[in-house]
């Protein structure tokens, strides 16, 4: 077994604590602050929960970052640093306990102190709650008994005392630190949710009681809600705003004109960015363009195909989903793959597709996203050159009489970006390849089923990370147990080799584990996996006088960082 | 003394007017077309419907790039001398998709105006001629037709058949769009089938069909040609409508309507995206209107007064 490593933990929790301390876009020198420091912004939808233990959505991670706290946070740069943590913590050398030493001082927004029980207590809550992040807890040693129902506590949580948790992992997990950065990791307040009610309690300003930087103080359901920070929060300085208003049912337009009134800071916090159109008439005019700004987000849309079956298989007789699709003696749809791919000109496309390049960018640095662990690097894939000329080629030798990829269909889930996206794919194989492919799209949960099932040829495939850590892609998607029918590999990818990195690197801290997770991925460019279309954008406009505020690719920055400037 | 009525007075201008020759024989469509000729605004407006159809054949054999083809420039270029009316949202050629759009266009103002022609003559001609309970369904059929939005049937046709190819679409609105040409022939016939030439022809034998087809129907064809004019470009301001709605043909067909209804988001800053197919369906449906009334002006010249 792998054994994690200890030092290089802690030496990457001290770089974030360092940063932290130096860093902070707090009162920075020379800003004249404006003497209301209220932020205020729109989102379309009202939150669905702002439950730890539930919140999926990115508008109710967004709240829900600012009201709880964790033992670990991400910074603007998604680096973790610790938050009720009082640093790094102590990893046995089989790397499979984990002991975390709490801050003394920490303290719930009503005054109530936080001890070690307190994350048990949220955590095993968390793990019964079995919702869409329970996972976070899986590498804990009883976790799939408390998830499942029969168990109320992870066997594997423990609290030697107040100021002390300790998990036992079954499996060496480098991961882990990541994930529990995550809302769903956050420490929750027995006492109240006792009190207030499981279900009810996330409802109302006075029972709505995190540890986080800032609390809620209104709150009208499908029509606003009011923030403020907590006084004297325990973390420290928790930023200039004295109060976050948040306008609820604003549609993109509308937002957009009471931002040009000077009605809201910023649009586009919350996941709820302008509208393209908007976008593109912000690009176009020299004074609006300086307000508006693009910042990568964690999401790459890829074309799939099928490797289990259809022309594109790695087997002419077809593969069990789940068995190996690489390694065989001979790849029958490698040179059909990678044609589609080198067929497709990744400028043409985020112009077309993307307002311009406003909305995603090309894709040519792998599957993970840029901006995040695992990124290979700009023009790092091959396969995602551009080369109508040497594609076609290439085509026609795979395919002299067009016969493979007659009546081939392209599947995607309808949306204007996505028909923009594929119709564009669709004008590029026609013009570069000479195929005509017909585009099938429908509802996201049919494109799913179909998918999970293996049996989409052609069609639309995309991640958006969770958190900074190359496992949450390669273990959702790539690895040869989700290859199997009704699993998320989309294509039935099966590469043992890789799927033995993967295992290696899983168990490694990320600075050990990073060349490993980069040899996985060029394996998979190697295999021709997909053909990795773009990565996505995440747009904001912010008044000049507005400062701190922008996206670090999978979450919104702090409100404790945000200044408003006298104006 | 009194004066001369006015009926009379106007016979004579007319008689006065059209200046023929004692002797000369001239043709229905010959009478029509020196008469048209004399109508300028006519005369421009069948021109330019020359000039879309025209256009509308050439569309099938050339255009100046694919009309489906992304990405021939930057998107929502403006127009340069590469591309005269610029680039959409998609980077394709405007001019070209204009092309093909008129080719649309004009597929489905003919084709619904010869179905609906089809299926309102047969009708029409029927309910005049035989009257009675025929008469009286097909004048119910008519009447309840005309209470329903026509707008609302077609969107439902396409709606729940999910069909979308433009011979469809023609149908969908041909569906709807018979009633008046329905209306008209019947009404032509009511008053033809008393005429004298009928009864003769009734007298001698002469079967239903027949007359129906080679007497009454003859007689009744100017009107009907003004009427189907009419048809071409309410079809038209149709299909643009249905494909503005994206229930018309399906991309990356260039319906006009369709390509206005994509440029209209970026209209404030790409307006020429959208400017340009709609003042190409504006001036083709003025351009029909005129032609059709300069037709029946000329087909029937009481009507101009």
């Amino acid at each position: 077994m792998i054994g994690i490593r200890p030092r290089a933990a802690a030496a990457a929790l001290a770089a974030g604590m360092l940063a932290l301390a130096c860093g902070g876009d707090n009162g920075a020198g020379g800003e004249t602050m404006a003497a209301d420091q209220t932020l205020t912004f729109p989102i379309q939808d009202d939150v669905e929960t702002l439950d730890p233990g539930h919140v999926s959505s990115s508008v109710d991670i967004t709240f829900a970052q600012e009201i709880f706290s964790g033992l670990y946070r991400f910074d603007n740069n998604l680096r973790v640093i610790p938050e009720i943590a009082s640093g790094a913590p102590d990893v046995s050398s089989d790397g499979k306990t984990y002991t975390f030493k709490l801050r003394k001082d920490a303290r719930f927004s009503n005054g109530d102190p936080i001890k070690a029980g307190d994350f048990l207590y949220s955590w095993n809550r968390a793990a019964r709650l079995n919702d869409a992040y329970a996972t976070v807890f899986a590498p804990v040693v009883g976790f799939d008994s408390t998830a499942g129902g029969s168990a109320q506590t992870m066997s594997g949580l423990t609290a030697p005392d107040d100021y002390t948790v300790k998990a036992q992992l079954s499996e060496p997990a480098g991961f882990w630190l990541t994930e529990l950065a995550l809302w769903n990791a956050a420490v929750v307040d027995e006492k109240v949710i006792q009190s207030a009610g499981e279900d009810t309690w996330w409802t109302k300003p006075e029972t709505l009681i995190g540890a986080g930087p800032f609390k809620m103080t209104a709150r009208t359901p499908r029509a606003s809600m009011e923030f403020a920070p907590v006084p004297g929060w325990w973390g420290g300085s928790n930023g200039t705003m004295t109060k976050v208003k948040v306008q609820i049912g604003v549609d993109q337009s509308a937002a957009i004109k009471k931002f040009e009134a000077g009605g809201y800071s910023l649009v586009g916090m919350a996941n709820n960015p302008p509208s393209p159109d908007e976008i593109l008439r912000y690009r176009s005019d020299p004074n609006r363009s300086r307000l508006l700004t693009i910042y990568p987000s964690a999401r790459t849309t890829w074309l799939g195909f099928n490797l289990v079956k259809g022309p594109f298989a790695a087997s002419r007789a077809g593969i069990t989903p789940g068995r190996p699709t690489s390694g065989l003696r001979s790849d029958p749809g490698r040179d059909g793959r990678e044609a589609f791919s080198r067929a497709i000109d990744r400028d043409q496309l985020v112009d077309v597709a993307c307002v311009k390049g406003a909305t995603c960018s090309k894709a040519t640095g792998g599957y993970i996203a840029k901006g995040l662990k695992g990124y290979l690097g700009d023009n790092a894939d091959p396969t995602a050159r551009f080369d109508a000329a040497g594609a076609r080629a290439e085509y026609q030798k795979w395919d002299p009489d067009g016969s493979r990829v007659q009546g081939l269909r392209l599947r995607y889930n309808t949306s204007a970006t996505n028909t923009q996206l594929f119709s564009n794919v669709q004008s590029q194989l026609k013009s570069n390849l000479n195929i005509s492919v017909e585009l099938a799209p429908s509802d996201f949960p049919t494109l799913v089923k179909e998918r999970k099932a293996k049996n989409a040829i052609l069609f639309r495939d995309s991640w958006g990370a969770e958190y900074d850590h190359p496992q949450d892609w390669f273990s959702n998607l790539w690895t040869c147990e989700q290859a199997a029918a009704g699993k998320g590999n989309s294509s039935g990818y099966c590469n043992p080799a890789m799927d033995k990195i993967l295992a290696k690197a899983d168990t490694e801290q990320i600075d050990q584990a990073q060349a490993q997770y980069r040899q996985a991925q060029r394996l998979m460019i190697q295999d021709n996996y997909g053909s990795a279309l773009q990565y996505g954008n995440q747009p904001y406009v912010t008044q000049s006088y507005v400062k701190g505020a922008g996206f670090n690719s999978l979450y919104d920055y702090s409100w404790m960082n945000i200044r408003i400037l006298k104006h | 003394m009194a004066t001369a009525p006015s009926d009379y007075a106007l016979q004579e201008d007319f008689v006065a007017s059209e200046q023929y020759e004692v002797g000369e024989s001239v043709s229905l469509w010959q009478d029509t077309w020196r008469r048209m000729r004399r109508n300028r605004l006519a005369l421009i407006a069948t021109a330019f419907v020359l000039f879309v159809l025209l256009v509308a054949i050439v569309s099938q054999f050339w255009t100046p790039y694919p009309i489906w083809k992304q990405g021939v420039g930057p998107t929502y270029q403006t127009p340069t001398l590469k591309h005269p009316l610029g680039l959409d949202q998609s980077g394709r050629d405007i001019l070209s998709r204009l092309m093909g759009g008129a080719a649309i266009s004009m597929e489905v103002g003919i084709g619904t105006a010869l179905l609906s022609s089809v299926i309102g003559i047969v009708l029409g001609l029927l309910a005049g001629f035989y009257r009675g309970w025929i008469d009286s369904i097909i004048s119910l059929v008519i009447n309840v037709w005309y209470g329903i939005p026509d707008l609302l049937v077609v969107i439902m046709i396409v709606v729940i058949t999910g069909r979308r190819e433009l011979l469809f679409i023609i149908i969908a609105i041909s569906i709807t769009a018979w009633v008046n040409m329905a209306r008209l022939v019947r009404g032509q016939t009511l008053s033809l089938r008393e005429r004298e030439f009928v009864e003769a022809a009734r007298s001698i034998g002469t079967r239903d069909f027949s007359i129906l087809f080679r007497h009454i129907f003859p007689n009744a064809l100017g009107p009907i040609i003004v009427q189907a004019t009419y048809l071409v470009p309410s079809a038209i301001i149709f299909e643009a409508f249905l494909s503005y709605l994206g229930l018309g043909v399906p991309p990356p067909n260039p319906s006009w309507g369709a390509m206005t209804a994509e440029g209209y988001r970026s209209l404030q800053y790409a307006p020429h995206i959208t400017l340009i197919p709609a003042l190409a369906l504006g001036l083709t449906l003025v351009a029909l209107n005129a032609f059709g009334d300069g037709l029946r002006d000329a087909l029937d010249p009481r009507m101009r007064r």
